[in-house]
């Protein structure tokens, strides 16, 4: 068994960043609502976990004004995009050596 | 890390990747029952049509124009059920798997099917106005195939051959003016039968946890 490797990001250790990132690699844009409903989370928990990616440079949180509701929507960066991909190789190659 | 663990990552990532950029509330029933209404339509279109002949031509109006005003209330009372039957499955079925019928997927999956498909309609409706009542069976086959079509990228992938399936007769429909009824009874009524049972047993019966 493969005890570390060094491309598994320890950023997508949690299922809500991971998550996060799933969805913002498919879309465009999101707000804030439609990924807490994706996601199956609480306000705070997003909040945090949106802010924790937002200070790695792998998302950016955009606040817009919709009449007078906050409307807050979240897109992933070239970094973000760059980060995941080797996340998700480096979980493949895992998985391959594994079922080996 | 774990290997049970990387598993679940992906698995996470593949549902995320899917529940939010893919329309999946649509349901194999609504689409056979629309069938079902399409060729109960068309069954009552072809007895309005063929009561035609025994209809004294008192007006001196070419003979479709007395028929014209059933055979739209029969249309447009199929395009209504159909319309609120698969509003109501999908409905049923977002609720029942958790989804937000109000998400991005769903909105692009309904502007993209719409959006061509009003089209086709109002087009329908000029060639009707217009007396070209020969081609307006191929014409919403063919817009209706586009808008499956257009609507495949964001729904199900399989609906992009139940749009292929309504453009082969749509074009069949355009080489064979006499045939408009039968092609469009075999279009919106066979078809979407087919096509209904085959999404019940290959897709929902699968995924259906």
């Amino acid at each position: 068994m493969i005890e570390h490797l060094e491309d598994i990001n320890k950023a997508f250790e949690s299922k809500v960043r991971l998550g996060i990132m799933s969805v913002l690699m498919v879309n465009e844009e999101v707000d804030f609502n439609s990924l807490k409903e994706l996601l199956g989370v609480t306000d705070g928990n997003l909040a945090s976990h949106t802010r924790a990616l937002e200070s790695l440079d792998y998302i950016v949180i955009k606040k817009q004004f919709v009449g007078r509701k906050p409307r807050t929507t979240f897109a992933r960066t070239g970094k973000g995009e760059k980060a995941f991909r080797a996340h998700l190789a480096a979980l493949e190659s895992f998985l391959n050596k594994v079922e080996r | 890390m774990k290997d049970d663990e990387a598993f679940e990552a992906v698995r996470e990532i593949r549902v995320m990747m899917e529940k939010s950029s893919r329309f999946l509330s649509f349901s194999g029933t609504s689409a056979t029952l629309i069938g079902a209404y399409a060729l109960a339509g068309a069954f009552v279109g072809h007895s309005i049509i063929s009561s035609v002949r025994y209809v004294p031509d008192v007006y001196s109006v070419p003979m479709w124009i007395g028929i014209v005003p059933d055979i739209a209330l029969v249309a447009a009372i199929v395009f209504v059920l159909s319309l609120s039957t698969i509003l109501f499955f999908s409905f049923r079925k977002a609720k029942k798997m958790n989804y937000s019928f109000s998400s991005g997927p769903a909105y692009r999956t309904f502007l993209n099917f719409f959006l061509p498909l009003t089209v086709g309609g109002i087009f329908s409706v000029a060639l009707l106005v217009a007396g070209n009542i020969g081609v307006i069976a191929p014409v919403m086959l063919l817009f209706y195939g586009l808008s499956l079509i257009n609507a495949s990228k964001y729904t199900y992938g399989s609906i992009f051959w139940l749009g292929c399936g309504e453009l082969v007769l749509g074009l069949i429909c355009a080489f064979f003016p006499g045939k408009g009824l039968l092609l469009w009874a075999m279009g919106f009524g066979i078809l979407h039968i087919i096509y209904g049972i085959y999404f019940y047993f290959c897709v929902e019966r699968h995924s259906g946890k």
